[in-house]
């Protein structure tokens, strides 16, 4: 219809501009008639002022309505299209190479197979109907771009789709100035979430706009898939960990799903998932202990039903990294209390846990425990960051400030924030407000304000319970109801002598706890980052209480539990000398990874000049050894670029050398653990419609894509022509005239004017 | 021994027939370190009430004073003496018993005790003297813990350097023995001539209960303002009992 009252399709009109092409001529004839027809209407309004005021009004606005139109036709409108010349323009078309390609959500056949079908180089339709007006060349690219030269097939096979990537590197291998256009057939999954703003930017200055086509439906019908994980991927044997899974859903609503949890196989949480109608996401929190160690590999699945669109996404795997080796944390007591005995026999058996303790028994008298020679700590509290910084972790119990010199309190204080030591403070009377910290350096790195006077107490009995914080935390775990849920409910009240209520903007309040005698709860359990470490404040003085009292069971392990977690909490932070990082946490197979290694001093300061290699055990068996470059703009670290062929696990190691000095940091990196093009596979329109608009492009769905050789927008800059269309004769010009005239008629023959 | 029983016993079973064992509470309750002396059931052959009671309290405050006065420990400085099966016994993991060689425990004693020490709880045992008093106590403890050896404690066990090096186990004689030992009257009682600490020990090396077997370090305690009462003996039994408080505080 459009076309026939147009005369030219609606495309045309939206990319061309329209003009009016009269001569200069026609319009002073037009004037000089204007100017003729001044007396004529002069004398047919006398003619006419028998009429009605109304009826003068509506045939006035007619016939003005219709002389327009003619003056419209006179003025002879064009329509300037610009319009490519046929094979003179080159042509980019980017095909999806990856494996979500083979998802069959397009009808019932694949995304792969609507490609092959309409873009194959040869043979596909809409490439045959591109080849009669342009020159296309065609790359496919998944994780990288390669050039689709006759004899060359697409595999469908790619683990993940770098669009970014792929954009780079065609602008390598072709003269993008050349290219009318740039068409990306795909459906744009697993596109890692970069800004491709750079990318995007290099093809609009080069006008080249950048056209897409979205294979693939945009939402599956019924999906589950296992989005992420959130959970520390290294931590210390027998940590109890936390792990919040997203899960996300289509066709699912109503329903209860269950999430298994498997290490190395072995299934060690369950946790069931109900979606209510309408809701797409859920996050479920999880937790299990991390008993064995070495790099675990965990396994996160809820098991496929039988009609989802995709399988794959229903499991994610990660590494985690379990550390087997002792950590030694430093437990300074200022007077003999049964909270270190206890907190001793807590973590006595625990392999992981060293540590070691010195009590003031008296003014100048130590008693030394766990130490492992006759020198360590012999000359009492370390003086200098050598001593100090060998601990992982630091207790103070009922010490006060004053018994430490200015440059010890500073020393604690780089303990915490260079060293990224876990400094934890316990209640006593001696310590916190009471034992004058409140103005000196560890006062200032502490989660609490310490704001009361020195002698204010309060000694309350407070029952604790975790805070909504807290129970999203490994310390929410470690009393467990006969049902082996959290319950904290039957636990004996704990004493506490420092009015502390405040918390410092930033800090966490774990656990608080409440008395009858209190307006409010108190914080009982605080922690807060600071620098590269955290500081604790657990603001009680007899948690053995909770292993001693007459209601609580010999068997019941809440007060070994909330030791061994708060101490591994403690030490969570604190970092080796040399610690590695990969660029990518989940590389595929033949992917470049960049490995940054941070090298540091015994005084825990950054190391410029130390020597690093990196050695790898690939896992085909293999040994690769790199030297690594030290990164001027970044003190001590240094970078090296890794090719991880094979998939499996990757024993990455970095020696550092310093003199006679060898300091060892290592890491495990899978490689192609992970097939990221399986996750946020559906097609995302969204995604494609921007990089389209971006650039000037336009974004075609895989169905609508028949029409894309003859409207797809170009560069200006290509090798068009101009071309006007005459628009005075469109039909819709004539029927308008006819219609307003025949309005007129009928209106005269209704009021009788005839 | 017996002799002394006569002054002591009956003066302290009166005085605690009118005033009951005072209860820690309110602010004392901030103090880290109560010396508890367990009241127990025994076998009242002697018409002399509780045996638990012997040197009590003094003994216990002057303890106290030494402690306070030699060491950090925050003692609470009054005496604290509580039954066995008392459920605040749990809330003070240091106890002190005495004289159990007429100790006669009720079930719920023996029950109590156990879980007493099983939860980590630290026992101190003293002054009893001879075969048949060790023979009375074993029997008890044998209740309490059937499967558990009683063993001699080594001299470089921890109990004995945590806060004085003891190198020497000492006879420690009761006050009229005491006062006779410039003379050179013995120090035993019945046929306890060698003195011997020794213990009962958890499943993880840790010491439970420490015996001290032919000794009277509580009677070294309450006489050590005795002019007569020598020296070298008190100045031991200090400092053997504060390594107990200090080996029972961190082990």
């Amino acid at each position: 219809m459009w076309d026939f009252l147009f005369k030219y399709p609606a495309e045309m009109f939206s990319r061309g501009e329209i003009t009016l092409s009269g001569s200069m001529w026609l319009y002073l004839a037009l004037v000089l008639i204007a100017a003729l027809a001044m007396p004529t209407l002069l004398y047919y309004r006398r003619a006419t002022r028998t009429l009605r005021t109304v009826d003068r009004t509506m045939l006035a606005l007619i016939r003005t309505a219709a002389i327009a139109v003619l003056l419209l036709a006179l003025f002879q409108p064009v329509l300037t299209v610009s319009n490519v010349i046929s094979s003179r323009n080159s042509v980019a078309i980017l095909l999806d190479d990856s494996v979500s390609m083979r998802i069959a959500d397009h009808g019932d056949a694949t995304r792969a197979e609507f490609l092959q079908s309409a873009f194959h180089p040869e043979t596909g339709e809409i490439t045959t109907a591109l080849s009669q007006r342009f020159e296309p060349q065609f790359f496919k690219f998944a994780g990288d771009v390669a050039s689709l030269d006759p004899g060359k097939s697409m595999n469908f096979d790619g683990s993940r789709t770098e669009l970014g990537h792929a954009l780079d590197k065609l602008r390598n291998e072709i003269d993008i100035d050349s290219l009318a256009a740039l068409i990306i057939v795909t459906d744009g999954a697993a596109t890692r979430a970069i800004s491709l703003n750079e990318q995007l930017s290099a093809y609009r200055a080069a006008d080249v706009p950048i056209s897409t086509v979205g294979v693939g439906q945009p939402a599956f019908t019924k999906d589950i898939e296992v989005s992420a994980i959130n959970m520390p991927r290294r931590t210390l044997e027998g940590s109890s960990i936390v792990a919040d899974v997203a899960v996300t859903q289509r066709g699912f609503d109503n329903e209860t799903v269950k999430l298994l949890i498997e290490d190395e196989g072995a299934l060690v949480s369950v946790e069931e998932i109900t979606f209510n109608p309408g809701q797409s996401a859920r996050t479920v929190r999880a937790r299990f202990a991390a008993k064995e160690a070495g790099p675990r590999r965990l396994r996160f699945s809820i098991t496929p039903s039988v009609d989802e669109t995709l399988d794959e996404n229903n499991a994610r795997e990660v590494i985690l990294d379990v550390d087997g080796d002792r950590q030694r944390i430093l437990y300074f007591e200022g007077e003999p209390r049964f909270e270190l005995k206890f907190l001793r026999r807590a973590v006595a058996k625990d392999k992981n846990l060293g540590v070691v303790s010195m009590v003031r028994t008296a003014e100048n008298k130590y008693y030394r425990l766990g130490i492992d020679n006759p020198e360590e700590l012999a000359g009492g509290f370390p003086k200098s960051a050598d001593e100090l910084f060998t601990y992982r972790g630091l207790i103070l119990g009922s010490v006060e400030a004053a018994y430490f010199s200015a440059a010890q309190l500073e020393l604690i204080s780089d303990f915490v924030s260079r060293r990224g030591g876990g400094l934890l403070m316990l209640g006593g009377r001696r310590a916190l407000s009471r034992g004058g910290y409140g103005n000196t350096p560890v006062g200032e790195l502490l989660p609490v304000v310490l704001d009361a006077g020195r002698e204010e107490s309060i000694l309350a009995e407070v029952s604790v319970q975790p805070t909504r914080a807290g129970y999203g935390h490994p310390i929410g775990g470690i009393a467990l109801g006969s049902d082996g849920k959290p319950s904290w409910k039957g636990l004996p009240p704990l004493k506490v002598l420092h009015p502390l209520f405040r918390t410092k903007p930033g800090a966490d309040t774990l656990l608080e706890g409440a008395a009858p005698t209190l307006a409010r709860p108190l914080p009982v359990l605080a922690e807060q980052r600071f620098g590269r470490g955290q500081a604790l404040v657990l603001n009680v003085q007899n948690t053995w209480t909770w292993q001693m009292h007459q209601d609580v069971p010999l068997e019941d392990q809440t007060h070994e539990m909330l030791w061994r977690q708060l101490l591994r909490w403690l030490v969570r932070a604190a970092s080796d000398r040399v610690t590695l990082r990969t660029s990518n946490e989940h590389p595929s197979p033949g992917e470049a990874i960049e490995v940054t290694a941070e090298v540091l001093d015994s005084a825990f300061r950054p190391d410029n000049d130390a020597h690093a290699l990196l050695v790898a055990n690939t896992p085909i068996g293999d040994r690769l050894t790199l030297p690594m470059a030290w990164d001027p703009s970044r003190d001590g670290v240094y970078r090296a670029r890794l090719v991880a062929d094979h998939a499996g696990l990757y024993e990455l190691s970095v020696e550092a050398r310093k003199g006679e000095t060898l300091t060892i940091g290592s890491a495990n990196l899978p490689v192609g653990l992970v097939v990221p093009d399986h996750f946020r596979a559906e097609m995302r329109q969204d995604f494609l419609q921007r990089i389209a608009e971006n650039t000037g492009g336009r974004f075609y769905r895989a169905v609508d894509a028949a029409s894309l050789a003859d409207t797809l927008p170009l560069s200006k800059s290509g090798a068009s022509v101009q071309e006007r269309k005459a628009l005075w004769d469109m039909p819709v010009i004539f029927l308008a005239l006819i219609a307003l005239l025949g309005i007129e008629w009928i209106y005269r023959r209704w009021r009788g004017l005839v | 021994m017996r002799i002394r029983d006569t002054l002591a016993i009956g003066a302290m079973a009166a005085l605690f027939a009118w005033f009951p064992a005072a209860a820690p509470g309110g602010d004392d309750e901030a103090h880290e370190f109560f010396f508890t002396r367990g009241i127990y059931s025994d076998t009242g052959d002697d018409d002399w009430g509780g045996r638990w009671a012997v040197d009590y309290p003094k003994a216990d405050l002057q303890f106290l004073i030494a402690l306070k006065r030699l060491s950090t420990v925050h003692a609470f400085d009054s005496d604290n003496a509580l039954e066995l099966d008392d459920p605040a016994l749990r809330k003070f993991p240091f106890l002190y018993i005495l004289e159990v060689g007429s100790m006669n425990l009720s079930d719920s004693e023996v029950t109590a005790l156990r879980n007493f020490l099983d939860a980590g709880g630290f026992m101190v045992i003293d002054d009893f003297w001879g075969t048949w008093a060790w023979e009375n106590f074993e029997r008890q403890m044998r209740r309490v813990f059937p499967e558990r050896e009683i063993v001699d404690v080594p001299m470089e066990h921890p109990v004995f350097h945590a806060f004085y090096d003891v190198t020497e186990i000492l006879q420690v004689p009761n006050v009229y023995q005491g006062s006779m030992y410039a003379s050179g009257g013995p120090t035993h009682e019945y046929d306890g001539y060698v003195p011997h600490v020794r213990g009962i020990f958890d499943d993880d090396g840790r010491l439970m209960v420490l015996i001290n077997w032919n000794t009277d370090l509580g009677d070294a305690w309450e006489w050590a303002d005795d002019p007569s009462y020598p020296l070298k003996f008190s100045t031991f039994a200090f400092e053997m009992g504060i390594n107990f408080v200090i080996y029972g505080m961190t082990y």
